[in-house]
């Protein structure tokens, strides 16, 4: 008896602490005016990103901010990829987006149509963040309707990776920054070992870290100038992805189905694939497995170089509480200063030309100059933003066929250019 | 001929004593009810309204009457995601709910260690979702994956569990009883729990086995239980989505032959930034479920048991 | 005899061999827990650590603030379920005993909470936590949670099987409704209660996306949250990730434990003559 009478008064006490604390606090989150921080008034800005290895750098380029703006407090917010453009969404329709938020070229269309994101042309125009100081392709990924929404932050390239040990192993020269497409293939066959389970290259049916890139050393492209008609079927491109199928069907690369089991990376790092195309951004993963031996050179050479090459950049809210002083700050993040910290942190190589050399300088196993050359000819991520993003189903059902050799290289654009095609309409 | 008069529930007029009573049970219902209509009822209406709209990226919606649901009947992805959660449900759901059913029995009668194997049953229920998906992907690898290493054994060829689309779906359907055999066999043994003992020693005496004790007395006393856990589990199967989200990328062979509904439709509402046509199919997935459920709820009569 | 020790044995290596089943994730977390990262990456994978050392464990706690996921967490829960299992006993009472107009239909649209995927609710009720100034609090990461679809069900279920003349009797000898409920149905449903506070609490601890939105700050995070921090964009840190899972694990497995006790065998029923 008496233990529920504790029980049910408990309940009630529990049941009102929780309904008067709800009435009662408010001052946890400020909504969004316009306030003009003046003269010693502290004011917070909020960045959000979603690479938490990155978490160290942005808070050393927000530290160097602050030392120059005493009154103006920054706080970075890490939230993981895959949240992190739902988490967007609902602060953008809620009206409180973070003051600083990372942009992704697939990305920055909607957000900027949608009123939500800031115009920084001015910022680009000005001296401290120049648009001269950051590769043309990547400024223009965020410009929308004439308008500038981003400032670089960081470009990610491709290279190709190789397995210092399977090419001793058997007694293949390492590539250099000098081949062609006749010397990857050359290589892949002798470096492929069936009975050992080795292969020579990682064919990934994937487009950003594969077969986009052959697509541009040939010539060829994915989506026309103005993006509005998919190319796939266009000559070059149909010589160069029969290349990149080329490595499947004589087998010296896995297939998508045992990529299903196994991915690229793991391949690679497994030392049961030699050669691999892939990012900047895996080096921190590859250096941690010790028995891997690796080192970079610059993708092969087709009819011409191309690599891929897809920066972030720094928006701002539309809504953010302190205009000013958010401009302020992501001007900072564009400045030669915030770059070259960006540089020293270690994670990702900066946008700003010239600011590379402290990134390469602290990988002393290997020159990861190759990464920072790309800049010269790279080519940005052809664009499948959320408006055409139902081309990338396309290319999930068909592409997938292709690599598996079920269905030919010539037929197979064919019908991913016409479905591409109808989704663009 | 004798015409039956319907006959009114005496609760149900309007008495000043019944009113009174009406109000103690309007007044236990009222914070659930509030809860789900402010949280949730809103978020179904608007998921029903944008279904008739195009709405893209943050662009307000425009009407566009029936457009989605037209392109939902002809769209060949939607079909395939039907049958595929079917086909996941179909495994799922009875191989599931007998298995925890054993298992709840089991883990009721003396044995030794029952606390022991509780917990260890419970253990998939909290595991990490990232070492489960870690795990479940080595166990399922064609060269070297346990599950094809022990079929070796036995001189058979292990199929490719996570490349190959004609058995994809299995593979993701053994690990789906997998983590729900714990939840589903404590709350079968949780209603195993109100079955009274005497009933069990009563029938010990007239001679019944244990299956005859399972049919005859198991089962009906803890039907309102398991109605509840197969209705339950035939919904979750309707809507699997984590599961396949972690294990396979879309540009894998077999990704077609897992696709799940719910999986369409965050891919158009939050990939695509296309909510229209992610509300039509939600939709789409509501009234089925609706409809399955109806149906369990009008047979609830045929074989459950409840002490009315 | 004979028969009884074989069909013991059946019944424990059936058991013992789905328990094998059940447990190796977790061998799995504990195992890696103690690698290295280049241990964790091999392929074949390596089965045992070379040396088990509790680096990652303190890796992990020194890099996150797991005293504060845990607070929050537990908040979260607590209050999470002290709703849940009143509201839905409450409720569930209500639908299987009590008589009133509207009853099915109201039944049906709370019902319909749970045949929608969870996903279309992130939004709406994103924007009502935003309007109520409630972000980055632990007002919010309960909210959603306050009541239970599920948890009214399932006791609707449990009252629905309790027999007829406890309550008659009750009646009879002059209790309110609210007496009836409270003192004598109540108690006799306690493994369903318990039911509805694990599951409750299960689905608080596991939630990932919700916290995520409403939270902005690293302080305020949950467990499950919290541990997402370890992951990178492209790079994930296993033995680390799988020793911070070990730690968030704790409380559940506490809760388990301590609850399992409550799963006390028979209902004394005795006190009503068939």
């Amino acid at each position: 008896m008496k233990k529920y009478k504790r029980i049910f008064a408990l309940l009630l006490t529990v049941i009102l602490v929780f309904v008067l604390g709800a009435c009662g606090n408010s001052k946890n989150n400020d909504g969004s005016g316009d306030k003009q921080a003046s003269g010693g008034e502290k004011v917070e800005l909020k960045m959000i990103f979603w690479d938490s290895n990155q978490e160290a750098g942005l808070n050393d380029m927000a530290e160097g901010f602050m030392k120059q703006n005493e009154n103006i407090s920054v706080n970075v917010e890490i939230v993981p990829w895959d949240e992190y453009w739902t988490k967007i969404q609902a602060a953008a329709q809620g009206g409180d987006l973070p003051d600083i938020v990372v942009m992704h070229p697939d990305q920055v269309e909607t957000y900027a149509s949608g009123g939500v994101l800031m115009d920084l042309t001015d910022v680009l125009d000005g001296e401290i963040a120049n648009r001269e100081n950051f590769p043309e392709y990547v400024v223009a990924d965020f410009r929308v309707d004439e308008k500038d929404y981003g400032i670089p932050k960081d470009i990610g390239t491709l290279a190709l990776y190789y397995n210092k040990d399977v090419f001793d192993e058997a007694g293949v020269e390492y590539p250099s920054n000098a081949w062609t497409w006749e010397d990857l293939s050359a290589a892949a066959e002798k470096l492929t070992n069936e009975e050992a389970g080795i292969y020579g290259l990682n064919a990934d049916n994937n487009g950003q870290n594969f077969y986009w890139n052959i697509i541009w050393q040939n010539g060829g492209d994915v989506l026309s100038e103005d993006g509005k008609t998919c190319t796939f079927d266009s000559p070059e491109t149909i010589e160069a992805m029969k290349y990149a199928v080329s490595f499947v069907e004589k087998g010296y690369s896995p297939t998508p189905a045992q990529f299903a089991n196994l991915t690229a990376d793991e391949y690679f790092e497994s030392g049961k694939s030699a050669m691999t195309f892939a990012g900047s951004w895996m080096l921190t993963e590859y250096q941690s497995v010790d028995e891997l031996n690796f080192d970079v050179v610059e993708l092969p050479k087709g009819k011409e170089r191309a690599s891929i090459c897809s920066g972030m950049a720094f928006s701002v809210s539309a809504n953010t509480a302190y205009p000013e002083e958010a401009k302020k700050f992501a001007e900072y993040l564009g400045s030669e200063e915030a770059q070259l910290i960006q540089a020293e942190s270690g994670a990702a190589i900066p946008a700003y030309s010239g600011t590379q050399q402290p990134w390469i300088d602290q990988f002393a196993d290997f020159d990861a100059a190759p990464f920072v050359k790309v800049e010269e000819y790279g080519h940005t991520s052809p664009g499948f933003t959320a408006s055409t993003s139902e081309a990338t189903a396309v290319l999930d059902e068909y592409m997938t066929q292709v690599f598996s050799l079920e269905l030919p290289v010539e037929e197979g654009m064919k019908i991913i250019t016409d479905k591409i095609n109808e989704t663009l309409k | 001929m004798i015409r039956k008069k319907k006959v009114k529930n005496p609760r149900l007029t309007l008495t000043k004593r019944n009113i009174n009573a009406w109000g103690y049970a309007y007044l236990f219902i009222a914070p659930t009810l509030i809860g789900v209509l402010v949280l949730n009822l809103w978020g179904i209406i608007q998921s029903i309204y944008y279904s008739f709209h195009e709405v893209k990226g943050f662009n307000d919606p425009e009407f566009i009457g029936l457009e989605n649901y037209v392109r939902l009947f002809s769209d060949g992805e939607v079909f395939r995601a039907l049958k595929n959660i079917l086909v996941y449900a179909a495994i799922t759901v009875p191989i599931g709910v007998t298995l925890s059913l054993l298992l709840a029995v089991l883990l009721n009668a003396k044995i030794k260690g029952k606390g022991l194997f509780r917990c260890i049953y419970f253990l998939p229920v909290v595991s990490a979702p990232a070492a489960v998906v870690l795990v479940w992907k080595w166990l399922y690898n064609k060269d070297f994956g346990l599950i094809n290493q022990v079929l070796e054994t036995f001189h058979i060829s292990g199929p490719d569990w996570l490349g190959s689309g004609s058995i994809a779906m299995v593979s993701v359907a053994i690990v789906g009883i997998w983590s729900m055999l714990g939840y589903n066999m404590i709350l079968l043994l949780a209603g195993l729990q109100e079955v009274p003992k005497e009933l069990y020693e009563a029938a010990e005496i007239d001679g019944g086995g244990a299956v005859q004790k399972f049919l005859k007395i198991t089962v009906p006393l803890i039907s309102p239980t398991l109605f509840f856990v197969i209705v339950t589990t035939i919904i979750n199967a309707l809507q699997v989505f984590d599961t396949i989200f972690m294990m396979f990328k879309t540009s894998s062979p077999a990704f077609s032959a897992v696709e799940s509904i719910v999986y369409l439709f965050y891919r158009y509402t939050f990939t695509n930034y296309n909510k229209g046509y992610g509300s039509a199919i939600v939709v789409l997935l509501f009234v089925i479920i609706m409809a399955i459920t109806g149906v369990q709820l009008k047979l609830q009569k045929k074989w459950v048991h409840y002490n009315d | 005899m004979k028969h009884k020790k074989r069909k013991n044995i059946f019944v424990y290596t059936v058991l013992i061999i789905m328990a094998f089943i059940m447990v190796l994730p977790f061998i799995w977390t504990i195992l890696t827990a103690f690698k290295t990262q280049s241990e964790a990456l091999q392929v074949p994978p390596q089965i045992l650590p070379s040396s088990w050392s509790l680096r990652n464990f303190k890796a992990v706690m020194e890099v996150l603030p797991f005293g504060k996921f845990f607070v929050n967490t537990f908040l979260m829960i607590l209050f999470r379920v002290l709703g849940s299992v009143f509201f839905s006993a409450l409720a569930g009472y209500a639908f299987a005993r009590l008589v009133f107009p509207g009853k099915n239909v109201l039944f049906a649209i709370i019902l319909l909470q749970m045949m929608v995927p969870g996903q279309i609710f992130i939004l709406p009720q994103y924007m009502i936590v935003s309007k109520l100034a409630w972000l980055n609090s632990i007002k919010a990461l309960v909210l959603p949670g306050i009541v239970s679809t599920f948890g009214t069900f399932l006791m609707r279920q449990f009252f629905m099987g309790l027999p007829r003349d406890l309550e008659e009797a009750a009646v009879l000898d002059g209790c309110s409704i609210w007496k009836t409920f409270w003192k004598i149905m109540l108690p006799l449903t306690k493994p369903g209660l318990v039911s509805v506070g694990i599951f409750t609490a299960l689905f608080a601890w596991k939630d990932l996306l919700w916290p995520l939105i409403v939270n902005m700050s690293i302080d305020k995070m949950t467990l499950s949250t919290g541990l997402v921090n370890l992951m990178g964009q492209y790079s994930v840190d296993y033995p680390q990730l799988m020793a911070g899972s070990l730690i968030a694990i704790l409380p559940m497995l506490i809760l388990f434990l301590f609850f399992q006790k409550q799963f006390v065998e028979g209902i004394a029923t005795s006190g009503t003559k068939g």
